[in-house]
């Protein structure tokens, strides 16, 4: 019998609260691997890698095989183990690290695929990239993740999706058609609600508004954050608060005024209560103090001169905001904070994230869906956005609809919104979805999925394509990378990408070493409106298209062809073939 | 013309300080005022204003033509009514909107006043007429560079120059090194063995379009040691633009080719014996209003590396320029505080750039009849597009055109 002992950074059971963290997806992948690894032996997940080596003694002691699975990026992989290893990795560029850096000796990782003896990666594409680096004959294997098998899918679809819809997610949604633009911004009834944990509770809330920080999330009419802090780019920004305030409030700013904002006296509005104050030539500490009546979530500023200056650059030069706090001028009893507690329920500062509640959706016509890390650039989903808005923008029977996978919702909603906000009204909807969604209702949302959409520049797997393609859904995607392994137009309305220049994401050197694509913006444009054209006019190409999308799947990513790739590459032993159950 | 014309004219900012203000966003319409003005006193003559409101009192028998070298949305409203803006845009609508209470943000407040609208190529001529009317006066005159830079197509092979400023070579600083070296300053003597690349950009206008093309050099000729790139920078601020450049020599460690970054104003004698021997020139924006650069080193018989959107497409095919591929997305006019998306840009193929490169290179070192046809080939394209001759017959046949011409 063989046994495979597994280990992931972030184990599966991990996800959830780790969504969107570095290396949170090989956790995903060791969860699409595991089933089948049951089937073709036992399955031992280690909590350090450190202790594959006594599992291997065990087995060696009754004879049995071992294999350590790393399901890790090689840097991040042990060396030096009597357990056989190899990692499992995803990779999205043409060469892999084969310099050291940051005196950290697995940085090249030609040293740990050494030292491993073998590989097994998730693409083609990557298979390349190993063997360009550890020679021809380095035993490397594209053994993609068995995704095909995971999900209880529907009958094929004889016709696209279209009609009236409903279903429901845990989480938060963003809507665009339920904003209001205006120059300075955009707003809509629920989205101060939506971006606010509830009532305060008195506590103190420091908002950082640098760029690594989560506090430029909430800001409406900045640019995007800088290592000091970020600036407002209209006449009256905005702070989206992550809580409900009423009553007295300090709001402790550091802030000043850029170009002719120096020294500049502007207002700010909390709620029903307003105040005026100077903005200082440099940097310094601004205390305003609100006392509003109404529950407030919006902190707006007024009166900055906005124009775009001749000089350097065309960004106009307003108001500097380092750091924002929120707190009460006088200490509140302890028993009112514990009352708040009990009406929010959460306790607002430690929870990074949004209250979950199950919001239902409505959709017709076609829906177009995408799940993606939104702080992944590589996912490139400001491109999917515009070129949806631009393909759509005198079509109400569009949908593009985003699930974000990322524990904090903060990590990109100054993005979106900035983003929604330079695109203004369109008769298309855009819905982004915020929330971790259990099987019954991922495979809810691919039932009402018409097409699945992907722009992304460079990927090492892309399981969110396949899942919806194992269900028989057709995609508008780029067919770069890992996508060219099972992604062609029989199946697709293929985005045309091509190379550009970048880093290894992980070498804070950022030494130019690699090539990612980038994505043809009107190659996207066309690609949404020839889908929807299909989808309202050619029922039957959509039905061809959807069988192609499955029966691919069926072939790359099926148990029984993932589970001969890893019996041929293992060297698995027939007695492993005994314990395997006959895939479906 | 039977009139007698009068134009004055007037650009933002003092010719006096052009080397302080290089890379500043109004340095330009400064340089192509300066380019109009033998063309101008070709047809009438030409009063030059400090201020654009401080009209002289008219002449009997003369009539005034206020030509104002800005964006529509800077001429003042209350000249708006016979000032026509001679302006440059490189993008597929004109604003329309009156952002920041300014009226004149609305493109179409100002031109509709205005006599006319004069452009510099028929791609901004189309996205005028598109907001204002198939019969909206408005032509398409680039700056008449051909005439001064010409003469140079005759050049012999070129293969040093001198050039005043601060330079950081490849060739005698080991890019490998993270620390900027020294640039080295005053004149100094350079020697080149095979093709030059030459490119001239702000290092911070834009950032991504000289990092495309420095990029896909490397990316291209990486094994290549007897190519060169020159970046010309034009920045005001000298160690900022050559720090900016430093960061992506060091970053693109390690390569062959050779790489020169050149910051300084150089003589006119300078800049003629830089084109003289430049072999190609270099053009990765995503939109141009004209570039001059690119006309300037073409005129000179020096065929290009360069996209063919906006006005590029005026001038630039596949028999004077290795042609990079672009395609739309999605943008903002350039001084909108909101960036609202109103417009389209064309970011370059960085694929394609890189290409681009290696067939240059190759039909440099190969085939150098052909490259030395695609240069005479550009000379005389340019020729037709930019020469004294062809703009000032476009002035003269746009000052017919009725209502252009305003008496008072």
């Amino acid at each position: 019998m063989t046994t495979f002992a597994v280990w992931a950074p972030i184990p599966p059971e991990g996800i959830a609260a780790n969504l969107g963290q570095p290396e949170y997806s090989y956790g995903f992948v060791l969860a699409r691997f595991r089933p089948l690894l049951e089937k073709l032996g036992r399955v031992v997940a280690v909590r350090h890698p450190e202790e594959a080596d006594a599992i291997y003694d065990e087995c060696r002691r009754i004879g049995d095989t071992c294999w350590f699975l790393v399901f890790a990026p090689p840097h991040r992989a042990p060396t030096g183990l009597r357990c056989p290893t190899t990692t499992v990795f995803a990779w999205e560029f043409e060469t892999i690290p084969d310099e050291a850096w940051d005196g950290e000796p697995r940085n090249d990782w030609r040293s740990v695929l050494a030292d491993h003896g073998r590989a097994i990666v998730l693409s083609q594409h990557t298979a390349t990239a190993v063997r360009r680096a550890m020679g021809p004959d380095f035993p490397v294997a594209a053994i993609p993740a068995p995704v095909y098998d995971r999900f209880t899918l529907p009958p094929l679809r004889q016709e696209p999706p279209l009609g009236q819809r409903r279903f429901s997610v845990a989480g938060t949604v963003v809507d665009n058609q339920e904003f209001s633009f205006t120059d300075d911004g955009l707003s809509s009834p629920q989205l101060g609600d939506q971006l606010s944990h509830g009532a305060w509770d008195g506590t103190r809330i420091d908002l950082d508004m640098n760029a690594q920080a989560e506090g430029p999330a909430r800001l409406v009419g900045f640019y995007h954050p800088e290592p000091w802090g970020t600036w407002s780019r209209v006449a009256a920004p905005a702070v989206l608060l992550p809580v409900t305030v009423t009553g007295p409030v300090e709001v402790d700013l550091v802030a000043h005024g850029l170009g002719a904002n120096a020294g500049r006296t502007i207002r700010a509005t909390l709620g029903d209560d307003e105040v005026s104050f100077r903005l200082p030539r440099r940097r310094g500490h601004i205390r305003l103090r609100f006392d509003s009546r109404e529950p407030a979530t919006v902190l707006q500023f007024h009166g900055i001169r906005a124009d775009v200056p001749p000089g350097l650059d065309e960004r106009t030069m307003g108001m500097g905001l380092a750091r924002l706090t929120i707190r009460r001028p006088t200490p509140v009893p302890p028993r009112v904070t514990a009352a708040t507690r009990r009406l929010t329920g959460r306790d607002a500062a430690s929870d990074p994230g949004l209250p979950g509640r199950t919001v239902p959706i409505n959709v017709a016509g076609v829906l177009f869906t995408s799940v993606l890390n939104p702080v992944d650039h590589r996912k490139n989903w400001p491109d999917l956005v515009s070129a949806f808005c631009w393909a759509f923008r005198d079509e109400p029977r569009a949908t593009l609809l985003l699930k974000m996978t990322h524990r904090s919702v903060a990590a990109y909603a100054s993005d979106l919104q900035d983003l929604l906000h330079r695109i203004g009204e369109t008769r298309c909807r855009v819905l982004v979805v915020h929330g971790y969604l259990p099987d019954a209702e991922y495979e809810a949302l691919m039932e009402a999925t018409t097409f699945y959409a992907n722009a992304s520049s460079a990927e090492g797997l892309c399981m969110p394509l396949m899942e919806f393609m194992s269900a028989g859904i057709p995609a508008v995607a780029t067919d770069n990378t890992a996508m060219a392994d099972y992604l062609t137009p029989a199946a697709a309305f293929v985005v045309r990408s091509s190379p550009g220049y970048t880093h290894w994401p992980h070498d804070d050197r950022r030494m130019i070493r690699a090539t990612e694509n980038r994505v043809d913006w009107q190659s996207l444009v066309d690609a949404f409106r020839r889908s929807f054209a299909v989808a309202l006019e050619e029922p039957a190409v959509y039905a061809d298209m959807a069988a192609a999308a499955r029966a691919t799947m069926v072939a790359v990513s099926g148990d029984p062809a993932v589970a001969a790739l890893l019996r041929d590459f293992l060297h698995l032993p027939d007695e492993a073939l005994g314990h395997r159950a006959e895939p479906k | 013309m039977t009139q007698q014309l009068r134009f004055l004219i007037h650009a933002p900012q003092d010719a006096k300080n052009m080397s302080a203000e290089l890379g500043r966003a109004d340095y330009s319409y400064r340089f192509v005022l300066q380019y109009f003005r033998p063309v101008l006193a070709e047809i009438g003559t030409v009063v030059e204003l400090p201020d654009p409101h401080d009209l002289p009192d008219g002449l009997p028998g003369v009539t005034d033509v206020l030509l104002l070298f800005m964006p529509p949305h800077q001429i003042p409203l209350d000249l708006a009514d016979r000032a026509i803006p001679v302006f440059a845009w490189e993008y597929t609508t004109i604003p329309t909107e009156p952002f920041g209470d300014d009226p004149r943000n609305d493109w179409r407040e100002v031109l509709r006043r205005a006599p006319g609208a004069i452009t510099h190529s028929q791609f901004a001529v189309t996205a005028v007429r598109e907001a204002m009317g198939a019969d909206y006066p408005v032509v398409s005159l680039p700056a008449p560079v051909w005439d001064t830079y010409a003469p140079l197509a005759d050049r012999g092979p070129v293969n040093s120059v001198e050039l005043t400023g601060a330079i950081l070579d490849t060739a005698t600083s080991d890019p490998a090194v993270g620390a900027m070296p020294t640039p080295t300053s005053g004149t100094t003597s350079l020697d080149f063995t095979g093709p030059v690349f030459t490119t001239v950009v702000n290092p911070y206008d834009g950032r991504k379009v000289w990092a495309d093309t420095i990029t896909a050099y490397v990316a291209a000729l990486r094994e290549e040691p007897d190519a060169t790139l020159v970046l010309k920078l034009v920045h005001h601020d000298r160690d900022l633009a050559l720090a900016a450049a430093w960061d992506f020599m060091h970053r693109l460690s390690p390569y062959r080719c050779r790489i020169l970054a050149v910051h300084g104003y150089l003589t006119d004698l300078q800049f003629a014996e830089l084109i003289a021997a430049t072999t190609f020139v270099v053009n990765s924006s995503r939109g141009e209003g004209q570039c001059l650069p690119l006309m300037e080193f073409m005129s000179a018989g020096v065929p290009a590396i360069a996209p063919d959107h906006t006005a590029l497409a005026d001038y630039i095919d596949a028999d004077d320029a290795f042609v990079v591929g672009s395609w739309p997305e999605w943008a903002w006019w350039p001084h909108d505080p909101r960036r609202f998306l109103r417009c389209l840009r064309h970011p370059v193929d960085w694929d394609s750039l890189r290409s681009a490169f290696n067939d240059a290179h190759h039909a440099a070192t190969s085939d150098p009849g052909t490259v030395h046809a695609m240069g005479v080939t550009a000379s005389q394209r340019l020729g037709s597009h930019c020469s004294r001759e062809t703009v000032t017959v476009g002035l003269r046949r746009f000052l017919t055109t009725e209502g252009v011409v305003r008496d008072r």
